[in-house]
């Protein structure tokens, strides 16, 4: 069946050389998909289900067209191809377009990346129903105030993706992902608490066991019952390692490539500079065996590889894809991302922080008053300004100890202050996501309250 | 016009015979589901992005595919297709039937085609277009924009239109079809000055005819981005801490989509799980707050004739006179909670089972100026223009993201604040409500609510709105 896709992809690739494009490609994605939810011990949804699409890339006197389909009738290609064409006609003309250069890619080191868990092909969707029942049952068990759920979800998704295009050979590779979530909700009076845990692998053994991640949530739930706000005030801040890295979401964008170019990036201008404290190194690599960032080969086929972004507070290095690269006259840095419906963008691959050596307890004891950050929400990080703004809940530490839970409180400052401020990094990196970051202690941020 | 028209599969209901849909429904409830729903999607979508003065990417894409729904009790099977074939159909029917385990077999109803009565006609929707007028227009928002200021150092505009056939088959017999047209303009413009930097934003769009460009210039679009910039690039820091809030009209009705649309939702409703359960003719908001959501708004990005299970769009009032009066059902919470659908079942496409979502959202009009309602702020914030927000709907604790803002001091505006977000918890806020404007706008250029990882358009607004006190999260504790 691969095989029949594969030559589509050629196909493609050669009737676009042959009416007219100078270049071409195609990103063609395969993939299956498998959920269940349950709630209160029952199934609430089980789906299932195959999910395919294919983009084609022209360039035309170094002008870009594209194309997606998840229409695969030979003759709807067919006329869509010369379609690809014309638009192509109408983009502007840009010497830096173009397909990565030659022998970029090579199958070689796919199985040592260990992303493909065979296992995919054998679990019963029985195991997989108990699994998430499992997860469920345990956040119920953990406490008597478990009154209420959301469920719990079991997702197990196999990807293929097949890229060929008119300068080097075709490349493919597959890929699995596991993913094992509960939402109990804790209740006291008329309160409402929702928690949220969850593990997401490559490999099904990989996971963590259904009991632990229905417990973890419902503790998550049963913690903030009773939560109140504070005051507006500045205080010291640790951001527990399951949220630290939503600031990693805006240092993706700050960093990369084309948003620096356009100067919409507040760290455009600070390249080898000082930017944050010793203790900070920011790395992103594709090639860590079993990582849910890592892949063989960028979504252009140039290879992925390790590269420190931020090398002990010192701004090292940017991200590129293969345009971005030749306009900064740089290599790529095997960043290309997309779905097969996208034109190719900058993206991060496993994008975390080193460990640290402080264990979280050590940072509470440390604290006299301040805040333990368990969620935070909101779209106010904003990597063109360096502000940002997010709402948080907590558990406030009052003589290093975790005291009452906060919530309906904002904490703000700019991104600089972020990277500068921290003063501790913990040693509790974990790579339940491609972004990955340990807890961190933050010396001080404002808060905002009543 | 373009060839969007004669690839566009005009008529999915005709792709199969009366008795092939029969035997795919007959196949879906073969173990014994009490409802299955076949639903058929054909989108062609155009987008193009236009940055550093260059047409970047032009793109054209196709989706198309079948998802089969089998209910069974409160236990939902689905399965999907890329590929409208029979047979894949009927395997896909077979997949979603297994959810139900019983031996009770329910024969599907003799499937009667229906005709709907659009809300608004679109005599001549903007998708249709030929893309070098898209290009066309597009190019006009950028140079105006570039000519607003020449701080203004970049700009970015995204397009994106789309045309989508849907199709709806049942076991209840219901067999109907619509076309769906939409189109979004977004500008980006990027201010510079030394160090400080601010990218703006406007955007432009709607269910609309190409007629709708020649009153909304794509130059206002362009100029309003340029100008939010420049207003913005010198704003100080914003205050942190509980003040007066005033929200501006149209776009700011995202807060109380968030804040308290969200909470309105079946699904959270019959799961108990929402804080606005059992509050049904309860007191939920200021005496002079009324809420509507309303799929028939002409022109509307959230609206439709029928939803994504077929059930025509309707107006709701959700809170009259700060009475809660509804919520907002698809067919399963409905159905479990003993009510009819209020035509609230959407989708993002058929890779997705429908869920229930809001559609256009909005307060209704009040009695107070905009003046007026500055006038009365002695201390506080003026948030004209919202971002993005979300919400946790069982807590109700919500936040937005402010785009624009300015302080208002002894009832006037002084000067602009960034990088403020606001948040609260809806019950307590909307509670919260003082005054209500007369300039009420529902925004039909951009918003895509995102729920259960699927985003779906939809439209909000409100007149300008007071409110007595809200958590705003800047730096500055004591600037006020």
């Amino acid at each position: 069946m691969k095989m029949n896709y594969l030559e589509l992809a050629t196909d493609v690739v050669k009737k676009a050389i042959n009416k007219g494009a100078d270049e071409s490609e195609v990103y063609l994605e395969l993939g299956t998909e498998f959920q269940v939810r349950t709630r209160k011990g029952e199934i609430e949804i089980l789906k299932q289900a195959q999910k395919r699409g294919l983009g084609l890339r022209v360039f035309v006197n170094n002008k870009l067209g594209f194309f997606y389909t998840s229409d695969f009738t030979p003759e709807i290609i067919d006329t869509q191809i010369e379609k690809t064409l014309l638009l192509a006609k109408h983009s502007t003309s840009d010497e830096f377009y173009g397909l990565p250069e030659k022998d970029l890619a090579s199958q070689k080191k796919l199985s040592d990346l260990k992303i493909y868990d065979p296992q995919i092909e054998t679990i019963d969707t029985k195991t997989k129903i108990e699994l998430a029942k499992r997860a469920e049952e345990s956040a119920f068990s953990e406490s008597p105030n478990v009154k209420n759920s959301e469920g719990a979800n079991f997702i197990s998704e196999k990807t293929s993706v097949i890229l060929v295009n008119s300068k080097s050979e075709p490349i493919s590779y597959d890929s699995t992902f596991f993913h094992l979530s509960c939402e109990p909700v804790a209740e006291h009076g008329n309160e409402k608490r929702i928690g949220r845990f969850w593990d997401s692998k490559r490999f099904f053994a990989d996971l963590d066991s259904p009991e632990d991640i229905g417990k973890k949530s419902a503790q998550r739930a049963e913690r903030m019952l009773g939560a109140k706000k504070v005051r507006s005030q500045k205080v010291p801040a640790i951001l527990e390692n399951l949220i630290s890295n939503r600031f990693l979401h805006a240092l993706a964008s700050a960093v990369n490539g084309d948003n620096v170019y356009k100067k919409s990036s507040f760290l455009a201008s600070m390249l080898d500079k000082k930017i944050g404290f010793d203790l900070v190194t920011l790395i992103d690599d594709g090639t860590i065996p079993k990582r849910l960032g890592s892949k063989p080969f960028d979504d252009e086929g140039v290879l992925t590889r390790r590269k420190k972004i931020i090398d002990k507070g010192v701004l090292s290095c940017f991200l590129y894809d293969t345009y971005t690269a030749k306009k900064a006259k740089l290599a790529s840095t095997g960043n290309a991302s997309r779905e097969y419906d996208e034109i190719p963008q900058i993206g991060t691959l496993n994008f975390y922080i080193e460990n640290g050596k402080t264990p979280l307890e050590e940072m509470v004891k440390e604290i006299k008053s301040g805040l333990f950050v368990t969620d935070l929400m909101g779209f106010g990080i904003n990597w063109i300004t360096g502000d940002f703004s997010q709402m948080v809940e907590g558990i406030w530490i009052e003589n290093g100890e975790l005291t009452y839970p906060v919530d309906e409180v904002t904490l703000a400052g700019t991104l600089f202050d972020f990277l500068s401020k921290i003063e501790q990094v913990g040693n509790d990196l974990d790579f339940r996501s491609p972004l990955a970051c340990p807890s961190l202690k933050i010396g001080e941020l404002v808060i905002g309250g009543k | 016009m373009s060839d969007m028209r004669s690839i566009l599969r005009k008529n999915l209901l005709e792709l199969f015979s009366e008795e092939e849909f029969k035997k795919i429904l007959d196949e879906a409830l073969s173990q014994g589901g009490d409802f299955a729903e076949i639903y058929l999607e054909h989108r062609i979508s155009t987008e193009i992005l236009l940055e550093e003065d260059k047409l970047k990417n032009i793109s054209y894409g196709i989706l198309c595919g079948a998802g089969i729904r089998v209910t069974f009790g409160e236990k939902t099977g689905y399965a999907f297709s890329g590929e409208l074939s029979f047979e894949k159909l009927k395997e896909a029917a077979q997949v979603a039937s297994y959810i139900a385990r019983s031996n009770e077999k329910i024969e599907p109803l003799a499937i009667t085609a229906k005709k709907i009565k659009p809300n608004f006609l679109l005599e001549s929707p903007v998708p249709l277009l030929e893309e070098e007028k898209k290009i066309r227009l597009v190019k006009r928002a950028n140079q105006s924009a570039r000519d607003y200021d020449k701080k203004i150092e970049q700009v970015k505009i995204e397009w994106y239109d789309e045309a989508k056939n849907i199709a709806i088959i049942n076991s209840e017999g219901i067999k109907v079809s619509d076309t769906q047209f939409i189109v979004r303009m977004a500008v980006y413009p990027l201010a510079i000055e030394g160090s400080k930097r601010f990218e703006g934003y406007a955007t432009s769009g709607g269910r609309v005819n190409i007629s709708y460009f020649d009153k909304n210039p794509p130059e206002n679009t362009g100029a309003e981005g340029a100008r939010q910039a420049m207003d913005m690039l010198n704003a100080y820091d914003a205050p942190a801490g509980s003040l007066p809030v005033v929200v501006g009209h149209a776009w700011g009705g995202v807060l109380i989509h968030e804040a308290f649309g969200h909470s309105l939702e079946g699904d959270g409703i019959r799961k108990n799980t929402s804080l606005m359960s059992n509050l049904l003719g309860k007191k939920v908001a200021s005496d002079i707050v009324t809420v509507i959501d309303d799929a028939t708004i002409p022109f509307g990005r959230g609206s439709f004739n029928i939803d994504d299970e077929g059930t025509l769009g309707q107006r709701k009032v959700l809170v009259k006179d700060g009475i809660l009066q509804g919520y907002l059902y698809d067919k399963l919470n409905a159905k479990l909670m003993g009510t009819q659908s209020t035509g609230n079942g959407r989708r993002e496409s058929y890779r997705h089972y429908p869920i229930p979502r809001m559609t256009n959202t909005y307060i209704e009009k009040g009695e107070t100026d905009l003046e007026d309602i500055i006038k009365s702020v002695k201390k506080g914030i003026y948030a004209k223009k919202l971002g993005g927000g979300s919400v946790d709907h069982t807590t109700g604790n919500f936040n937005f993201l402010v785009r624009e803002a300015y302080v208002i001091e002894n009832g006037k505006i002084t000067r602009p604040v960034k990088g403020a977000l606001l948040i609260g918890n809806g019950l307590d806020a909307i509670k919260k409500i003082e005054l209500v404007g007369t300039d009420l706008r529902v925004d039909p250029t951009t918003g895509t609510c995102g729920k259960d990882k699927q985003g779906v358009y939809v439209g909000v607004g409100q007149p300008t709105i007071k409110f007595s006190e809200i958590t705003v999260g800047g730096t500055q504790i004591k600037q006020l």
